[in-house]
């Protein structure tokens, strides 16, 4: 393992590339038709929510240095239902890749390449993410690093939005009371997913834990806001009566601009967007390899990448109609609420109540 | 098992090119207009400049016009694409024309085809044109270059009017939200087709998606000055404050908007009675002004009182114009609703807008006069 | 040839006293069979005459005629001594000079043991008879004398090298014009020149059982990670080939990924590129025969920087680096997003270009792929036409190909305006890198960029370079990462990578290398400070 670690610096970016995935163009439209205006203090909310959530991850990955979700599960349920757990977890980090597969090829299809077949589609997504996969998560993070100054592409092409807002929109605030505000943000909690990913990743930072934690939440820290900003430049930009129209605000927003040397920004936004997508696939695929490895005994996670991948990308072809495509959507949301944000506290709790500690933890 | 994986990639390259949409063999919708035929029914019109030469950059663009009727407005599209050899795509469209008749029935229901295609240019320009506008589409206009077509040249009357102040700037996307917001409406400009060319005669005002009347140029120029546009290239207009002078020329004065600062204050007093104010501070400068006199401090107190007392008219006469036309193009409802929401969910606002007590008061300060006094 | 595989015994007997006439005349017809290593020889000089001695040795030797025997019998004490050298790579005249001279035709009396005193800079004494061969290929000329204990050797090479010039591939504007020729110890001497520090090490290696290359593995010993040393050695040395001809074969044997398009080291005929990588703590390699040498570890940003970029204004230099390096992906990109926008996405142009485009496409029958494929193909027809030709018909193939195809394949229709345009752009991008290697790599993988794009438009694209840029994170070179500064991110090098910066800001040395010697101790400008 030593010559795969990665440094805090790197965990950031993993978390901060992973997090930043296929949510940022239909969140708006999410939360709107749950919080309506209101769902920007829904998001925060929920972005202070998952602060809780990456303490109890850390707590729980600080007890056992080094070691994956996989191998901390068997130590604190018992071998068997360890194996279970890893299961159900493996599971679970495979179909939120599926679910990443869906919503890329819903959009991919409504937005640019409506006659390609979705396998093909789908398929080309996997096999760039098996190809990243049969690296070390070192590479992998490097990689992450390269592709980040993109998001302020994207970031400057949002800003963009604001030669044309409304402000007025935006009141009035807490117009449909905190219940459903506070309610809604579980929706905001799923788009922020990606901070699970350091279940896994956490094991390889060569880091102090005390950076390791400042890292990851300072990641989650940065997208929350990032997300808070686009979802509040598109209910400025969008009558509320619009945007339960427009699922896709964010490009349907970008779609309007022209610039001299370029129209349509945003079949380029799109195409950036594409990258953001294949990193939070490629993060959850390399997860949910890894629990493979761990389920069947393997020697490194590379053996059973293909078969994860293909696993991956034969569901992700399933489901075909919107409707079909919104009921995967709900169902994987509501098991990732489950088992990325809030089990880890469970976990936590069970190994603080079990006394159960690796050896050596206190002192690294 | 890794060697065939990343073989398979390979397969991709068999399969085809299934989106490829290829350039030439597209015909490009540069101006669109509806209208509807007597019986009711949607008569689309399209403009597809098509160049006739070879060498590219000298070759002339002939403007051929294709149109056809169905009962929405995709179906007639779809017809039309019947109608032509190669496919037609609207992504590069400039303007969409509404005839008068068709904008004072609902805009909305035309442009849901623009909104709703992923392809569509929601940057063109919307216009509505007096008469139809299948016939402004269709005219032969003596301007365009050989090398632009009749949408490049629409569009580019637009934009010069929408320079001078004259129309606001809207296109397809910027009414949406507005059309969406029953305490807003919009304005768009307002085309009037002559013999060879085309003018634009001011702006016509909405309410939600139906058009309710138009303020003529140069009255739209204050029209565009109240919505605060903070200023454009060439926002001036020319008005007359004196009355006495002879000849008739010397009682003008033209000045160009430099700044304009807009305060818009909505009262609601506690029984629900709203008041509306826009108060404008314009910093200008005089382009035109025969007396030639300026050079004196209290010469130009004079014509700087004289001109806000005479732009302060015009935009209450504006304003009476909108709230006769029930159009609130300024937002007033989505002021009220945005600050006073529990007096918003209370009023009517169709009925209370043309009863409020709205004003205008412009204030003018002259900051220039160009390179003599 | 079996070198090795011939068994012992044969050569045990054949080595029996078959005695020979060891005059001028070279080894019988039938000893040309024998192949045999000097391995099977016995470790030292045996207490034999001189005439099996030289039977002896020569017998490895098949029936090459121009391996020549002299035996001389001194006038002054009758003793005889015996002159062994091939003909071909030894110099007559030096021979002459340098040995037979002084043994003939001073006035003094002179035997062997004054002569050995006289010249004993170039006079080596051997006594291994192991390395009789290798001495003799490398253009020695050996003395044998009565002695058969010892054997002596003189370094009497055949001057046959060209001179000095400026490679032709890596021309620069300021700056030396001096390049690696085809002689080891010249361009050597040429490196010495430039590191004048007892610290620069030079390791002879020979690869090539039958060529016997000799390589030359340079490194500044307190500099030069001991690791990356050992690694080349290793490498190198394990090769195991009959013959190496070319340093390309050489680098195919020792580099990292075989199968990846980029080359893994750099590869230069710049005696002044060589030194200032060695100084950075990097390893050279440079070779006999052949004006190329091999730098490594290199990463990426190595094949766009050019010794020009240093004798610039810095901010000059840094703009041409930019510019290079916004030649990969307009050499890499332009043609591939030229086919996405006009056969998938047109909607991104503008609109006041879209219609000049359009009628520029109108009438051409091909898709856009067939074309740029055309074109790019044609392209590389003409520059390898004018590589082989010489120079005088080369600029005939410049004006059939620019002219003649340029214009008429526009007026015929095949191809349009644009296209022309891009794959000339695309063309001038690829060959803006300083790096013959870096150049074909990109104008190879702009192929397949072109097909994902034709097939998938932007999305195509987007997960070439996914691919692309995921390949040179994943690729290391002797252990240290290709895409360095970038991946993994060190913004302390990026001051050499995309842009230049001035000298008294370089004063560390890229991390990549991971080099002994971090800080390079630059402070030029302490008299600024004061």
């Amino acid at each position: 393992m030593n010559s795969h670690t990665i440094t805090h610096r790197q965990l950031f970016f993993l978390i901060v590339q992973t997090q930043i995935g296929v949510g940022v163009l239909s969140l708006p439209f999410s939360l709107f038709t749950k919080a309506k205006i209101d769902g920007w203090i829904s998001l925060i909310i929920a972005g202070l929510f998952i602060q809780f959530s990456i303490l109890a991850i850390w707590k729980l990955c600080d007890r056992f240095p080094h070691n994956t979700i996989y191998e901390i599960l068997p130590k604190l349920m018992g071998k068997n239902l360890g194996l279970v757990f890893n299961f159900i977890y493996t599971l679970h980090f495979a179909f939120i890749s599926i679910l990443i597969l869906i919503m890329y090829n819903s959009i991919v299809g409504k937005w640019i390449l409506f006659e390609t077949p979705h396998w093909v589609i789908i398929f080309i997504m996997t096999a760039v993410g098996y190809y990243f996969i049969t690296s070390s998560p070192r590479e992998i993070a490097r990689f992450f690093v390269i592709v980040t100054p993109l998001l302020i592409v994207l970031f400057v092409f949002i800003l963009y939005a604001y030669t044309d807002v409304h402000l007025l929109y935006i009141f009035p605030v807490g117009q449909t009371g905190m219940l459903t505000i506070i309610k809604s943000s579980s929706d905001a909690v799923v788009a922020l997913l990606g901070f699970d990913a350091s279940l896994v990743f956490l094991a390889y930072s060569n880091g102090t834990p005390a950076k390791n934690i400042k890292v990851i939440s300072f990641a989650s820290f940065c997208i929350t806001v990032l997300y808070a900003f686009i979802v509040f430049t598109t209910y400025i930009f969008f009558n509320p009566a619009e945007i339960i129209i427009v699922p896709e605000p964010v490009l349907y927003m970008l779609k309007a601009f022209s610039f001299s040397i370029i129209e349509r920004t945003d079949l380029v936004f799109l195409s950036i967007w594409i990258i953001s997508v294949a990193t939070s696939f490629i993060s959850y695929l390399f997860i949910a390899a890894k629990g493979v490895q761990t389920l069947f005994g393997l020697n490194d996670h590379q053996k059973g990448a293909p078969y994860v991948a293909i696993f991956c990308a034969v569901i992700a072809i399933i489901p075909n109609e919107k409707l079909e495509v919104l009921m995967w959507n709900k169902y994987i949301s509501l098991t990732s609420l489950i088992f990325s944000a809030l089990f880890p506290i469970v976990l936590l709790l069970i190994a603080v109540l079990r006394k159960k500690q690796e050896k050596g933890a206190a002192s690294s | 098992m890794r060697k065939i994986l990343s073989l398979l990639p390979v397969l991709l390259l068999l399969t085809g090119c299934w989106d490829q949409a290829m350039l030439n063999q597209t015909k490009l919708i540069t101006a669109g207009g509806f209208d509807y035929t007597k019986d009711g029914k949607v008569l689309t019109t399209a403009a597809v400049p098509q160049s006739v030469a070879a060498e590219a950059g000298q070759g002339n663009i002939v403007n051929q016009i294709f149109s056809a009727s169905g009962n929405t407005a995709r179906q007639s599209r779809l017809r039309l694409d019947r109608r032509v050899a190669e496919r037609l795509d609207a992504s590069k469209n400039q303007i969409i024309l509404f005839g008068e008749a068709a904008a004072k029935k609902d805009i909305y229901q035309l442009l849901d085809v623009f909104y709703r295609d992923p392809k569509s240019a929601l940057n063109a320009k919307l216009a509505v044109a007096k008469g139809k506008a299948s016939d402004v589409i269709s005219t032969r206009f003596e301007e365009p270059k050989m090398s632009s077509g009749v949408g490049e040249y629409l569009r580019d009357s637009i934009r010069s009017a929408e320079e001078s102040a004259t129309v606001p700037k809207e296109n397809i996307q910027t009414v949406c939200p507005v059309m969406f917001d029953p305490g807003q409406d919009f304005a768009l400009p307002y085309l009037e087709p002559l013999k060879k060319t085309v003018s634009i005669r001011g702006v016509a005002l909405f309410h939600e998606h139906k058009m309710v009347g138009t303020i003529r140029e140069p009255l739209s120029v204050t029209y565009t000055m109240l919505t605060g546009e903070k200023h454009t290239i060439a926002m001036s207009t020319t008005k007359k404050i004196f009355t006495n002078k002879k000849p008739e020329l010397m009682n003008y004065v033209t000045f160009k908007v430099k700044k304009n600062k807009r305060s818009f204050n909505i009262d609601v007093t506690p029984e629900g009675k709203v008041s509306a104010e826009i108060k404008l501070k314009m910093k200008v400068v005089v382009t035109e002004y025969p007396r030639d006199n300026l050079a004196t401090p209290g010469e130009v107190e004079n014509v700087e009182k004289r001109l806000s007392k005479k732009l302060t008219k015009d935009a209450n006469k504006v304003i009476q114009k909108l709230q006769k036309m029930n159009s609130d193009p300024y937002g007033v409802g989505r002021h009220v609703m945005a600050y006073h929401y529990p007096v918003w969910e209370k009023l009517n606002w169709k009925e209370v807008y043309p009863k409020i007590d709205f004003k205008a008061s412009i204030d003018v300060d002259v900051i220039g006069h160009g390179i003599i006094e | 040839m079996t070198f090795f595989k011939k068994p012992k015994k044969l050569v045990q007997t054949k080595n029996a006293p078959e005695n020979q006439d060891s005059s001028h005349e070279t080894n019988s017809q039938d000893s040309s069979q024998q192949t045999h290593s000097q391995e099977s020889q016995p470790g030292g000089v045996q207490n034999l005459s001189l005439n099996e001695i030289l039977t002896k040795v020569k017998e490895p030797f098949s029936a090459t005629e121009d391996l020549l025997t002299h035996e001389i019998e001194l006038p002054s004490d009758k003793s005889r001594i015996a002159l062994l050298y091939i003909e071909s790579i030894v110099d007559k005249q030096l021979v002459q000079s340098m040995i037979l001279n002084p043994l003939f035709v001073t006035d003094k009396e002179i035997n062997f043991n004054s002569f050995k005193q006289m010249a004993s800079i170039d006079l080596k004494k051997h006594t291994e008879m192991k390395q009789v061969q290798e001495l003799l290929l490398q253009s020695n000329t050996l003395i044998f004398t009565d002695d058969t204990t010892c054997f002596y050797a003189m370094s009497t090479p055949v001057k046959t090298q060209r001179d000095i010039t400026e490679p032709d591939n890596e021309t620069i504007i300021r700056g030396a014009h001096e390049g690696f020729i085809e002689n080891l110890s010249m361009n050597l001497a040429l490196v010495r020149k430039r590191l004048k520090t007892p610290r620069l090490t030079v390791k002879y290696l020979q690869v090539g059982k039958e060529t016997h290359t000799t390589i030359a593995l340079l490194y500044v010993d307190n500099i030069a990670n001991p690791e990356h040393v050992k690694e080349v050695e290793k490498r190198i040395k394990s090769i195991e080939a009959d013959a190496v001809y070319t340093p390309g074969n050489i680098e195919e044997s020792i580099e990292d990924k075989p199968f990846s398009f980029f080359p893994q080291m750099l590869s230069t005929e710049r005696p002044d590129r060589v030194a200032a990588n060695l100084m950075e703590g990097r390893v050279a390699l440079v070779y006999d025969t052949s004006p190329t040498a091999h730098v490594m570890p290199v990463n990426f940003f190595s094949f766009y920087q050019s010794v020009d970029d240093y004798n610039k204004r810095w901010h000059i230099g840094s703009f041409f680096r930019f510019v290079r390096i916004m030649g990969f992906f307009i050499a890499m990109g332009l043609p591939a997003v030229y086919i996405a926008i006009v056969s998938f996405h047109f909607e991104v142009i503008p609109f006041g270009l879209i219609l000049l485009i359009k009628s520029s496409l109108e009438d051409i029958p091909y898709p856009p792929l067939f074309e740029a494929l055309l074109m790019e193909l044609t392209i590389e027809l003409i520059r390898e036409a004018s590589i082989r030709l010489p120079t005088r018909i080369g600029s005939t193939i410049a004006i059939v190909g620019g002219l003649v195809i340029g214009d008429a394949v526009v007026k015929a229709g095949l191809v349009s305006n644009l296209m022309i345009i891009v794959v000339a752009i695309t063309a001038i991008a690829a060959y803006i890198v300083p790096s013959n290697e870096m150049s074909a790599a990109v104008r190879i993988l702009r192929f397949p960029f072109m097909v994902a794009a034709a097939t998938l438009g932007f999305l195509g694209i987007v997960f070439g370079f996914l691919i692309l840029i995921f390949h040179l994170c994943k690729l290391y070179t002797f252990g240290s990462p290709y895409f360095a500064p970038i991946a993994p991110l060190n913004l302390a090098d990026l001051k050499d990578a995309f842009i230049r910066a001035p000298f008294w800001k370089q004063n560390t040395r890229p991390k990549d290398v991971t080099a002994q010697k971090v800080d390079n101790a630059n402070h030029t400008r302490k008299w600024d400070k004061s």
